[in-house]
């Protein structure tokens, strides 16, 4: 049983907004997130924009300081908030954590060529000793990515690759210097859907290799299920995190009413089942802001089962069957 | 001995021929960078060939053109042209200079601006801001005015500097916009997981981005450099240099008050060789940003 | 209609006809030809769906359906056949106020990313009261504003949405408010360009829902342009499927996702994760993906396609007939 890795300790994250006239605004990006992700795991994130999925991402990689919660990494034989590390320990957490950005046209400066942009993380790490050894690691992590013969893409720069060549060189990035766990944000939804396999059947495999532990961030539920389908994967909404266990037992058996209406949701490219399928039954299409939530349980203004304690009472993520819900509504027999 | 070769190659390749090549596409631009060359050229070697003999000469006043006075005698009965040659360096250098050091100021403060942020970032935009709304030239007046009476020696660098004071903050600006854009974007946030250093970010990522501005801003300002150094030099705000093209002007203007007619050139051709300049310097920074955007490029 | 109709379409019932439609760039690199001799019929009262992946111009083949094309752009030979009064008029010869007075009266069009598509200065009401205006001057303001906050509560919107200035309403709002807007003149025939792509899943299942609504009472017919195959599965009656310019297969929904010919189709369908197929039947679509610049010879396709033979680098094939309404563009099948 492998331990966990990176482990988020009610993490919450405000973020201020000073407009030139009118009050300050306070966004509640994330609210009390709890969560781990194992050595070697995959944890689909999944939820829709503005959910917080992203946020949640670039805080378990040290790039964005919650205001409240602990984010906590395994060093040393002991589980130590990063933004109270010394400064080796963070050099170590540091190269551990990497990041695979959505948007494959600004994951290298567009300004720079291939070469350059992929030269810098091994020598500051000093995996090579000179330019020359650099260079050599480069092309065989471009050949490890899928991208032969290397040399013909050194000196291209951005403008001048495809969205999918683009992608696997965010992917050589990550992995140059030998991280033990990624962030991949959205990796695929700028891809051209026949593209998406690939990319991700290349992002599984180097896992294999590296012995990675992913957390795998989008908002197509069909790509997380492909992704972590042996794994788990959390739903969240509005800054919570509404479910979270198994890949297949939720996606075949879901239980929060939210999830249950994205999955009824989710286009299927399959008529006959396609058109079988009702809509699900929300009170309401409007998502709330993000400024102004509402009260107590987040969902509680679109959900069909709300009752009064929804509107009062925030539910925590409860054990069931093995799998964790936030809902005051499931576990009573009459919810079903 | 082979290795540094391959290295003098490829920088020549790099720097220079594929620059050119890039230029090459932009009529206007390869105009303006041979007028430039022609300019440079003229005002190093021309005073060697062409000597300058100020003693007058007043019995060949206001000529008109001829074989030995190709731009005719101005009011003393000196050669124009020859004073024209010589004056180029000048009006070259105290450009330039402004040039290089507008740039400097105005990109360094903008990146500490962007990058930075916060109090530094609100105290540096107020500043800019009020240079930004100053006047420019009226300000340089009653700067050059102050210098004259101080005692500080007016020599290049000093002018340099005074003409750079009204300049820096347009770039300023410009430069921090672009850093507060990139400082967000994606790449950066790759960088910073892979360890990369501040400096590392701000010297490889940003500043790369900023060259189009950058290179553009160097030569506009040069171009700003040259008309309010000539300019000043025409009011009689700052001491007059021999051959300077802005003395040219501020004599013609006070001998002569005609643009027709006898010592015509004396007024048309330093007014002449500033504009060409400015034209010259212009065409070229609208080519320039091609050799440092690779999106524009067309292959 | 029902998608199980596979009766021969009536030459009588067709009422968009486009014949050997090309469209050119210009563009640094050289010319990009977007549209590549495309004939495409659309019956009356039919859904038909436009799918392809980036760069297959569906998304300029819609526009110029009102002759909309880019500045950059040109129609560089074609014809468009609206069917009107039993007579059928090339859209493309139309006179500049012919064309307005067609626009939005006969054919409208939802296009995608809504907020460009208002003008922000004025408020929703009076978008509505200016589009109508514009074609049928006899109606006066308080009878437009009735029928407007009619649709705009179909589309599930809050009445006060009609008193809003776009700025002031979600993209997902805008999204909807478009749609209501193109309905306003009752046309016969409308575009949506990509209307859910930026949508949450929940509002573009409620979305997708509501268009399936409208077409049932009123018949109206629509092209419904996306690169997102699976949604077409819930709607459309037929679909064409284009690559680099061509359409190339032509079918009802069921022969598309059911029995598939076309072995981009094929492999198109293969590489889509959904959540009910089975992970194991995935396979991704082998790359590169073509320059459209400089688009592989003869069949467009061939480079990638798992079945080419000899002649398929050598002529491009014609979309031929397969029987019971099913076209294909590919030399491996023959005229029925």
């Amino acid at each position: 049983m492998s331990k966990p890795l990176i482990k988020l300790e009610n993490v919450s994250m405000v973020f201020e907004i000073h407009p030139m006239f009118g009050e300050k605004k306070k966004i509640k990006a994330v609210e009390n997130v709890s969560l781990e992700i194992k050595e070697n795991d995959i944890l689909a994130l999944v939820g829709e924009s503005g959910c917080g999925k992203s946020t949640l991402g670039r805080i378990m990689l040290g790039l964005l300081k919650p205001t409240s919660g602990k984010v906590l990494y395994y060093i040393n034989g002991k589980y130590k908030d990063i933004w109270s590390l010394s400064k080796k320990e963070y050099k170590v957490f540091r190269r551990n954590a990497q990041l695979i950005p959505q948007n494959p046209y600004t994951t290298i400066n567009p300004m720079r060529n291939v070469i350059s942009a992929l030269i810098p993380p091994f020598l500051h790490y000093k995996i090579a000793r000179n330019k020359e050894e650099a260079k050599k690691m480069v092309a065989e992590h471009l050949k490890m990515v899928g991208l032969a013969p290397p040399e013909d893409f050194f000196n291209r720069y951005s403008c001048r690759l495809s969205g999918g060549q683009l992608q696997r060189i965010a992917i050589a990035r990550a992995i140059s210097v030998k991280p033990k766990f990624i962030v991949a944000d959205e990796a695929v939804s700028m891809l051209d859907a026949s593209l998406r396999i690939e990319i991700l059947d290349l992002l599984l495999r180097i896992r294999e290799e590296y012995g990675l532990a992913v957390l795998f961030i989008t908002h197509d539920l069909a790509i997380a299920r492909y992704f972590a389908r042996k794994n788990k994967i959390a739903i969240m909404y509005l800054g919570n995190i509404v479910e979270m266990g198994n890949t297949e037992d939720i996606i075949k058996n879901p239980l929060h009413p939210y999830t249950k209406a994205l999955i009824m949701s989710v286009p299927i490219p399959d008529p006959d089942i396609a058109r079988k399928r009702g809509l699900p039954k929300l009170r309401s299409l409007e998502v709330p802001s993000l400024v102004n939530p509402p009260s107590g349980c987040k969902f509680h203004t679109r959900c069909p089962l709300a009752t009064e304690i929804c509107q009062k009472q925030a539910p925590a993520l409860r054990n069931i069957n093995g799998r964790l819900v936030a809902c005051h509504k499931i576990g009573d027999i009459d919810s079903k | 001995m082979v290795g540094r070769l391959r290295t003098l190659e490829k920088i020549l390749f790099e720097h220079i021929y594929i620059p050119l090549k890039i230029l090459a596409k932009d009529k206007r631009a390869l105009f303006g960078l041979f007028m430039l060359i022609a300019y440079i050229l003229i005002s190093l070697i021309g005073p060697m060939i062409i000597p300058l003999d100020l003693t007058p000469n007043l019995e060949e006043r206001y000529l008109p053109p001829s074989w030995k006075h190709p731009l005719g005698t101005d009011f003393a009965g000196r050669d124009i042209l020859a004073q024209l040659v010589h004056g180029g360096r000048d009006v070259l250098t105290a450009a330039f200079a402004a040039g290089i050091v507008t740039v400097g100021i105005g990109t360094v403060i903008g990146i500490i601006a962007g990058y930075m942020g916060g109090k530094i970032d609100t105290v540096i935009t107020a500043l800019i801001d009020i240079f930004l709304t100053i006047p420019g030239f009226p300000l340089l007046m009653v700067i050059a005015a102050w210098l004259l009476q101080s005692g500080i020696p007016i020599n290049i660098l000093t002018i340099a500097f005074v003409l750079s004071i009204t300049s820096w903050a347009g770039l300023a600006r410009a430069v921090r916009a672009q850093t507060l854009s990139i400082k967000n974007e994606e790449f950066i946030e790759v960088d910073k997981c892979l360890g990369l250093s501040k400096l590392y970010i701000i010297f490889y990522e940003i500043l790369p981005n900023l060259m189009p501005y950058i290179a553009m801003n160097f030569m506009l300002s040069s171009v700003s450099a040259i008309y309010s150094y000539t300019g000043l030099m025409a009011l009689g705000l700052i001491p007059l240099t021999p051959g300077n093209w802005g003395a040219m002007i501020n004599m013609a203007q006070a001998y002569v008050g005609t643009i027709t007619g006898a010592g015509a050139t004396y007024i048309l051709a330093p007014s002449f060789a500033i504009i060409l300049l400015q034209i010259s310097l212009v065409f070229l920074a609208n080519g320039i940003d091609k050799i440092f955007n690779p999106r524009l490029r067309e292959w | 209609m029902s998608i199980n109709n596979e009766e021969r379409k009536n030459e009588k019932d067709i009422i968009l006809k486009i014949r050997g439609l090309t469209i050119e760039f210009r563009v640094t690199r050289g010319i990009l030809r977007a549209v590549d001799n495309v004939d495409l019929d659309v019956y009356k009262g039919e859904i038909l769906g436009l799918a392809g992946e980036s760069g297959c111009g569906k998304s300029v083949l819609a526009h110029a359906i009102l002759n909309l094309v880019d500045p950059n752009g040109y129609i560089k030979s074609g014809q468009i056949l609206f069917k009107q009064n039993d007579e059928y008029i090339n859209i493309l010869s139309l006179s500049k106020e012919e064309l307005r007075k067609f626009r939005w009266d006969k054919i409208s069009i939802v296009f995608q990313g809504a907020m460009s598509s208002f003008n922000p200065v004025i408020k929703i009401k009076d978008h509505f009261i200016d589009t109508v205006k514009d074609h049928e001057s006899n109606k006066n303001e308080e009878e437009i504003v009735k029928i407007a906050t009619k649709l705009i509560k179909d589309f599930r919107l809050d009445e006060q949405v009609i008193n809003l200035y776009p700025h002031e309403m979600s993209g997902g709002m805008r999204q909807r408010a478009l749609a209501s807007l193109s309905f306003i003149l009752n046309p016969e025939f409308i575009i949506l360009d990509e209307p859910t792509t930026a949508l949450d899943v929940l509002t573009q299942k409620f979305i997708i829902k509501l268009l399936r609504e409208i077409h049932e009472k009123t018949g109206l017919t629509m092209l419904f342009i996306t690169h997102d195959l699976a949604t077409l599965a819930e709607i459309t009656d037929r679909i064409a499927i284009m690559y680099l310019g061509n359409i190339v297969e032509i079918g009802t929904t069921r022969q598309i996702f059911y029995d598939p010919k076309h072995p981009y189709t094929k492999a198109l369908l293969q590489a889509i994760p959904s959540i009910t197929k089975p992970l194991e039947d995935l396979k991704p679509l082998p790359g590169p993906v073509p320059d459209p610049l400089n688009p592989p010879s003869g069949c467009k396709f061939h480079p990638r396609c798992p079945l080419r033979f000899k002649v398929c680098s050598e002529s491009r094939p014609k979309l031929i007939d397969l029987g019971d309404g099913h076209l294909v563009a590919c030399h491996l099948y023959k005229r029925n």
